[in-house]
Order: C-alpha cells, then structure tokens, then sequence
C-alpha cells in the first residue's frame, strides 16, 4: 500500500511538472455554423456571399460609424427558412479586445435589428464574460440608430470594460454594414 | 517483490529528477553570460510590468494649499502556466521620501493556483475582500480623489495580510455569485498600532476574512464581508468586523454602497464602531465628447456625489460626516482628472466644527 501511494505521488509530480504553457488563452466557444443555428434556430440553410466595398463605400461607412473602417472585404451570410423566406443576415467580425482580436458573430433580423450576437473565440486571459447571455443578450433588439456605447445604453462589464466596447462597438459596425450592404444589393437588384 | 519495488521507485525517482532536470538546467547552468546565478532571463512566464500613478492638489480650512505626488504603484505579473498567475503590486507614496512621511510598501503578492473557475487557491499578502473599496482601490479605477471616510476609519484601506486561501466564481441559472475566503495572520497590536504584520504573527491565532458577493441580474451585486479574529498578544480579545456592500448600474447611472460594523473586546468592555457612504454617479455627454474629439476612445465626464458617516465610539461622542460632490473627464478609460469640494462635518467630545475642501488631481493607469 506504501509502495502504491508513493508511485501515486511520484506519477503526479512529473504530471505537475511538464505543465503547458500555452502563448495566449484562446478559448473557442462556438464555431460559425453553431453561432449560426443559435441565431436562427429555425434556417434551412444558409448562403454565404464575399463582399468587397470600394473605396468610396468604405469611406461613406466609416463616416456613418463615426470611426474608420479598415476591411473592405468580409463575409456576408444570409439565413433562409425551409420556403426560402429571409429569416436575417449575419456577419463574423473580429474586433480588437485589449491585446488580441474577439471573434464573434452578429446576425440580425431582415429588419436590420440584432437577433443574437454569439462569442465564438475569446483570446484574452480576462474578460470573457462578455461571452455570456447576461451581457450580450442586452443587445437583442437594437439598430443602428441605437448609441451602443457602454455606460450609456449598455452595461459593460467589471473587469472587462475593453472587451464591453469591443463588443459594442462590433455591433453598430455589423449593423450599419449590413443595412447600408443589402439596401445597396436590393436597389441594384431593382435597377436591372 | 520488495527488490522490485526498490528498483521501480528507484526509477520513478529518475525519471522525475530528469523532469525536475530539464525544467531547470537552465538556472543551474554555470556557462553563459549569467554564470551561476539565478536572473530574470531564468524565470519563465509571461510576464507584464503595470501599475497606476496619481498627482494629488488640496486646499482648504485648516488646511495650506499643497501639491502631493501621492503615489506611484508597479504591478509586477507573470503568468508562468494556463492555470498559474503571479501578482505584486509595489506602492512607493510621497516619491518615497522617508524624511516627509514617504514609504515603499508591497501591497500584494501573491500567487494564484486556478484549479478551476470556481476554485482557484490563493498564497500570499492577499488585499483582504472585505467590501469594495479596499480592493477595488487604484487612483485612475476610482471616480474621485478621496476614498470615502469608512475607507479611512473602518476598513483601513488598503488593508493587506499575508495569508492562504481560495476564491472563485460560478453561475447558478441567473444568478452570478463569487466568493473569496482566507486564512491569514490577522490585525494584532504591534507597537501602538493594530495593524498586520508580514512577518510574524503576534499571538498564533489565525483570522479568517471572507466575502461573498451575489449579482442576480447584469449590473446589480450585493456582498456581505467578515472578518474574524483575536487581536491582542494573549489571543483572548475578539475583533470582529461585518459589512455589506452594494453596486448598481443603470444605463448612465451608478450607486455604490458600503456599510460595516466593528466590534472589538478590550478587557472590560466591548467597544463598537460603524460607518458607511452612499454614492451616486452618473455619465454624461458620451456622444458629444466623441463627436468633438474624434481621436479618444470612450471619453466621457463623470458626475458623483457621496455622503459619508463614520461613528467610531457607538457608547461614545466621536462622529464624522462627510459629504462630497465633483466631476471628472476621462479622455479614455485609465487616465483622468478629478475634481470635488468636500465638507466634512465632526461631532466628537473635543470638536464640533466643519471642515470644506476642495481635492483635484490626475490619475492614471499604465
């Protein structure tokens, strides 16, 4: 029995001893087609598009989000019902936390309000309860003309104030992007 | 059989020694440019230097205008694995000039054992969780120059121990709870004064501090505080301290509240003394601040008013209140000007007046 106890605690020394020690602390919580199937629980499929704004799109974006935007190419993605209804549009952004970018999903509804907006990798070692439905589900319903600016109309987090505004301020960048991206797509569509 | 075992735990041990080896060839390495020494470039982490430093101006009755460079703080970080976090927080006060009340202190150093969320295990000189402020204490985080009363005469911040521990966080359905719970040294008498001691206990009797804070919604928590223990050198004088706490955020608005009881034996009586403050914040003018200046991030002024009572001799006549109200501008999250013009109002055996003032200064967070 001495014996078995002392090869016990031996084994967990050397487990203890090669710890991992990893560059950051990437945590992936959801994958983009999980984010998707929380957004809409009730897609039959869904259709992704590339988007690439000119430089006068860019340019007219960033003046509506009061800040500069530095992609001009991302992913649109579009849910459909099973009788090809529009159920919403989504994007993936990848926001600059503290330190490191938070990837996470925003979708909204054909009305260009947000549906549900999922965290779905989280590289800081703080902060991540940005993650969680008490803090993002005070997103659900709002639009562009809405501030989304933290100790305004959104509670930020203690601790993770950094992370609250990321978040934030991904939100009014996806809306705006969205609305100003699918009236264009819709009026062209119309025009021919 | 025993031969076997004798072999086998020969070999474990080898195997181990070899583990233990590799992790630290590096420090007992004679050949390189450290030699045989033990440097910085030995240790292994992630390691970050921070801290906040605040300039501080008063003026007021009784009181000659003055600049004060109050404090400069470094916090000193590493995270040498996933689940192993290292902090210090070294305060030099008064540009640390011994001759005109300046001092080097370590405030915390700790060392930090996640086992899980819930469960991480705590070594060290520990800021004791007792409340809010005490923590929650750095210059450029705290909308106003001066902590509150209760600050001062209840719960001395920034009040330090050395100890061992645990603390943690879960979620229960809606309910966020943490907790933090620690064995540590405990206030004692040395010299005039009842305060911790790093190095050695003076009666042998450990305390224990531990708070437990509860948020059921986002934006709203409530915490309770206690802290036990015996405080004299024969270990039979209890002092015990209770609090309760609160944080609420609305849209713009905050309000923070702290409240605690202290109630500590001498050898013919039990002395009792309470305090608290409430405060109310409010932030204002976001959007304009961003529209006009377009180069800061989240800038925004902060209005607060607070009101402060401390009694520090319930059977007694030695009441403190305080009221206060001020302004700051933060041009992004850590950096800030402050301003506020306080009135401090006594009622003790020997005063009965009112003290105003006005407290102004710069922090900021690095």
């Amino acid at each position: 029995m001495k014996a078995l106890v002392f090869i016990l605690i031996n084994l967990a020394l050397c487990f203890s001893l090669i710890a991992e020690t990893p560059r950051y602390h990437e945590q992936h919580y959801l994958t983009e087609l999980e984010a998707l199937e929380i957004s809409f629980s009730n897609a039959n499929r869904y259709e992704t598009t590339g988007v690439t704004l000119s430089d006068e799109q860019v340019i007219e974006l960033s003046k509506k989000l009061g800040w500069k935007i530095n992609e001009s190419e991302f992913q649109l993605i579009k849910a459909f019902a099973k009788d090809n209804e529009i159920l919403g549009y989504a994007m993936v952004l990848n926001e600059n936390g503290k330190y490191y970018p938070i990837t996470f999903l925003v979708a909204v509804t054909p009305e260009f309000s947000i549906k549900n907006i999922s965290v779905m990798v989280y590289r800081e070692k703080i902060g991540s309860n940005v993650r969680k439905k008490r803090f993002l589900k005070q997103y659900k319903g709002k639009t562009k003309d809405d501030p989304l600016m933290v100790d305004y109309d959104i509670m930020g987090i203690s601790g993770a104030t950094i992370s609250s505004w990321s978040i934030a301020s991904g939100a009014k960048k996806a809306l705006i992007m969205l609305e100003s991206i699918i009236n264009d797509q819709a009026e062209s569509n119309t025009s021919i | 059989m025993i031969k076997f075992f004798s072999i086998f735990k020969l070999i474990i041990f080898f195997v181990c020694s070899s583990a233990v080896y590799s992790q630290t060839s590096l420090i007992f390495d004679p050949k390189g440019s450290g030699g045989y020494s033990i440097t910085s470039f030995d240790r292994i982490g992630e390691r970050t230097i921070g801290g906040y430093l605040d300039t501080e101006f008063v003026a007021g009755d009784n009181k000659i205008s003055t600049f004060k460079a109050h404090r400069l703080i470094l916090d000193v970080s590493s995270q040498i694995s996933n689940k192993i976090l290292i902090n210090s927080e070294i305060e030099l006060e008064y540009a640390a000039n011994t001759e005109y009340e300046g001092e080097i202190k370590i405030e915390q150093a700790w060392v930090d054992y996640q086992l899980t969320d819930f469960l991480t295990q705590r070594t060290g000189i520990i800021v004791m969780p007792f409340g809010r402020v005490n923590v929650l204490h750095d210059s450029d985080v705290r909308d106003a120059t001066q902590r509150p009363l209760y600050a001062k005469q209840i719960v001395p911040t920034t009040w330090s121990d050395v100890g061992f521990g645990f603390h943690g966080n879960s979620s229960l359905s809606f309910l966020d709870f943490n907790y933090s719970g620690y064995i540590v040294n405990g206030l004692g008498i040395h010299g005039s004064e009842v305060r911790s001691n790093f190095k050695q206990d003076n009666n042998g009797d450990k305390a224990f501090i531990g708070r437990l804070g509860i948020s059921p919604i986002l934006g709203l928590e409530f915490g309770t505080s206690i802290y036990k223990g015996n405080y004299n050198d024969a270990a039979n004088l209890s002092y015990l301290m209770v609090g309760g706490d609160l944080f609420y955020k609305r849209g713009r608005f905050e309000v923070v509240s702290e409240a605690a009881v202290i109630r500590s034996e001498n050898t013919s009586s039990t002395d009792t003394a309470l305090g608290g403050y409430l405060e109310f914040r409010m932030h204002v003018l976001q959007r304009y601040l961003r529209d006009w200046m377009p180069s800061l991030k989240f800038p925004v002024i902060t209005l607060f008013s607070r009101v402060g009572h401390v009694d520090l001799d319930r059977r007694g006549n030695d009441i403190t209140n305080r009221v206060m109200v001020g302004f700051n501008f933060r041009p992004t999250e850590s950096f800030v000007y402050k301003l506020e013009y306080q009135i401090e109002d006594y009622d003790k055996a020997n005063n009965n007046s009112s003290e105003a003032a006005v407290y102004a200064s710069v922090a900021v967070g690095f």
